[in-house]
């Protein structure tokens, strides 16, 4: 079994182990039929004269299905799969990803988004800062490293599988380069598939993005300037734009505020804690553990002690419990 | 005659690993060649006896079993030593040539106290490192090995990157406190290469590398404490360490060691039954599928006995793979119902 690395007093403990204990329960009530755990080897009980689909994580074994990892199994109508936990991220296409730049290669950049191979990021598949759609010249090539260097942070979403691997695109204003915040690693699993995976928290001035490979990316807002609308525009406007620039750059010069660099801090933590429990990653609970962390006028930094950890572990039981009885 | 003493700390663990024992205050003189010691554990289950093999002015060496125990407090009965006693044993060569060991007593007990078929006690934790993909520390008795797995993550080295499928690595090292005598060798020597080659094939057969197509994974394991079978005891980490990091494998691999002393099959050798040159078979077992994926045998065996030795060897990977079944179950399910829905 997995423990939670913490160091907890013997009053902690015990509350800790009753609020997982509520959550096993509430749980195993949910799911008791539909779909079981299983670990390597074991074997999934299906009728093999249905003509059932063997998806990921199964193998025929003298006409037998068995698991190949260890996971949830889950089915859909004639498909049987195995969801695996702690896997590395699996891309489908249209995910939004979060990655760092690992090397600028010819006409692309390689992007470790915690794949078993590094996502590609064509030249040629993302727009360029000018925001003018045209032929991506040998000038541009020389240039690249002008728009993503090694070890930037960016945004993008997955284009598809080719012969030479993942690849990404990043055709919108809102994709791109990350700064002036943290990144966070958690497990992919605990990121759930969603419409919506760029958060703008407005009252605290921060853009948050969920990504699907469980790269999490918690930044000071930017404003998404639309290269659309600017192709419009006309001439005395795109002075003004020039000036918007000129301004961008002292904004460069100017830091981020501390109020603002706080909240990045407070929310990151609270993705952290989330992490370490184990608890499913997203806006609404994030939020709930932030407005905890606020509420109990806790420090920053004590929002990675153990108290909190166990306090946010049985605000999930309650929250849970109460959706429960909700539906 | 009978003195009391206690150990210290330092020279309980020593004991624990090897016979080597650090005596105080023996009160009188005579000791020889032969002579028998017998050891009592207070408290304890066991009564462990011992013979000297060498004896000089100041120190002794005797052969026979000493158990880990809990207590602090030696019970010896016996002849008195000389002041000062500081047995040591050494290589196996040594220990051939000595004496004729009794490693199962009358009584049908072995020199920890265990039964011939009986395995040391196994205990298995997943998620031990938190940077690795998939990690593991897996116990038998006294040796203890942590595993982590890294991938599959892209080839760090394009020349070996194959088309079809996944590129496997694994390091075996032990640390330098991991023995009785504090090793001081540098690492990458024979003998953790041959044992990081075995683990690897070992791996790699249960592995569904195709499915990973021009990836790596890097198997990294560490032995900290050994006390014989840890060869059996990487691959068992090694198999969690890779369920953990959600690896597909056609089968568990779980392996375990056994021998043949005093003309009896013995489960699971310790370091002082490994020491001992007789032979010793490791399997590497799929408990699903029935087959053998790893036999290694150190000397010699009639082919008769052979197969009792191997199938006691498997029997124990058996043991072995049912708890680890049992610890993965119980790891997916905390981690699904922790998620929610």
């Amino acid at each position: 079994m997995r423990e939670i690395e913490l160091s907890l007093n013997q009053t902690q403990k015990i509350r800790l182990k009753r609020a997982l204990e509520k959550l096993e329960s509430l749980s195993s009530k949910a799911n008791s039929n539909s779909n079981a755990s299983v670990s390597i080897s074991d074997s999934i009980p299906v009728n093999l004269e249905d003509g059932v689909l063997k998806g990921h994580g199964t193998l025929d074994l003298n006409g037998e299905l068995v698991a190949t990892v260890c996971g949830v199994v889950e089915r859909v109508n004639k498909l049987v799969y195995v969801r695996a936990l702690r896997a590395r991220y699996k891309p489908e296409v249209g995910d939004i990803v979060v990655g760092r730049v690992s090397e600028v290669a010819q006409k692309r950049w390689r992007l470790d988004i915690h794949y078993s191979q590094d996502a590609v990021l064509m030249l040629s598949s993302m727009n360029l800062p000018d925001g003018i759609q045209r032929r991506r010249t040998a000038l541009d090539e020389l240039n690249m490293r002008s728009i993503f260097e090694e070890n930037d942070v960016i945004c993008a979403e997955v284009r598809g599988i080719q012969h030479d691997g993942l690849h990404l695109q990043a055709r919108s204003q809102k994709y791109g380069k990350l700064e002036r915040g943290q990144l966070l690693t958690v497990p992919p699993y605990l990121v759930r598939r969603r419409k919506q995976h760029f958060h703008h928290l407005e009252q605290y001035g921060v853009d948050l993005i969920l990504g699907c490979n469980g790269f999490i990316w918690v930044g000071e807002h930017v404003e998404v300037k639309d290269d659309m609308v600017e192709d419009q525009v006309s001439k005395p406007e795109q002075q003004k734009s020039n000036k918007n620039s000129i301004s961008l750059e002292e904004q460069e010069q100017t830091y981020t505020p501390i109020e603002t660099r706080q909240n990045i801090c407070r929310i990151a933590n609270a993705v952290r804690v989330l992490s370490i429990l184990g608890f499913n990653i997203n806006i609404e609970v994030i939020m709930d553990t932030m407005n905890l962390s606020s509420s109990l006028n806790l420090d920053i930094h004590e929002m990675l002690g153990s108290e909190f950890c166990v306090l946010v572990a049985e605000g999930e039981a309650e929250r849970r419990s109460l959706t429960k009885r909700k539906g | 005659m009978l003195s009391l003493f206690s150990l210290r700390k330092e020279t309980q663990r020593r004991l624990r690993r090897k016979n080597r024992v650090a005596l105080h205050h023996w009160s009188a003189s005579k000791i020889t060649t032969g002579s028998k010691l017998i050891i009592n554990i207070l408290k304890g289950t066991a009564i462990v006896k011992a013979t000297i093999c060498q004896s000089s002015l100041h120190s002794f060496a005797f052969v026979g079993g000493l158990l880990a125990s809990s207590q602090n407090q030696l019970e010896i009965l016996g002849p008195s030593l000389g002041r000062g006693a500081r047995p040591y044993i050494n290589s196996k060569q040594r220990w051939r040539n000595r004496i004729e060991m009794e490693f199962v007593s009358p009584e049908g007990l072995r020199l920890d106290g265990r039964r011939p078929m009986e395995m040391r006690q196994i205990r298995a934790e997943i998620g031990a490192v938190a940077k690795a993909d998939g990690s593991a520390v897996f116990e038998m008795g006294n040796t203890k090995v942590i595993a982590a797995v890294y991938g599959p993550r892209e080839v760090q080295n394009r020349t070996q990157q194959i088309n079809d499928q996944a590129l496997v690595r694994c390091e075996y090292s032990m640390a330098n406190f991991s023995t009785g005598d504090r090793m001081r060798k540098p690492k990458g020597d024979r003998r953790s290469t041959e044992i990081s080659l075995v683990i690897r094939q070992t791996m790699e057969a249960c592995i569904l590398t195709h499915l990973m197509p021009r990836s790596q994974i890097d198997i990294f394991v560490q032995v900290l404490q050994a006390d014989g079978g840890t060869r059996s005891a990487c691959i068992n980490a090694a198999t969690l360490a890779l369920a953990d990091a959600g690896i597909p494998m056609r089968d568990l691999v779980t392996s375990c060691s056994s021998g043949y002393l005093n003309s009896t099959p013995l489960l699971d050798l310790n370091y002082v039954e490994d020491s001992a040159g007789g032979p010793d078979v490791t399997v590497g077992f799929l408990p699903k599928l029935d087959k053998v994926t790893l036999l290694q045998m150190d000397s010699k065996l009639p082919i008769d006995i052979f197969e009792n030795v191997m199938q006691l060897a498997i029997e124990g990977c058996k043991a072995i793979a049912n708890y680890i079944r049992e610890i993965m179950l119980e790891n997916t399910k905390q981690l699904e119902y922790r998620r929610g829905i």
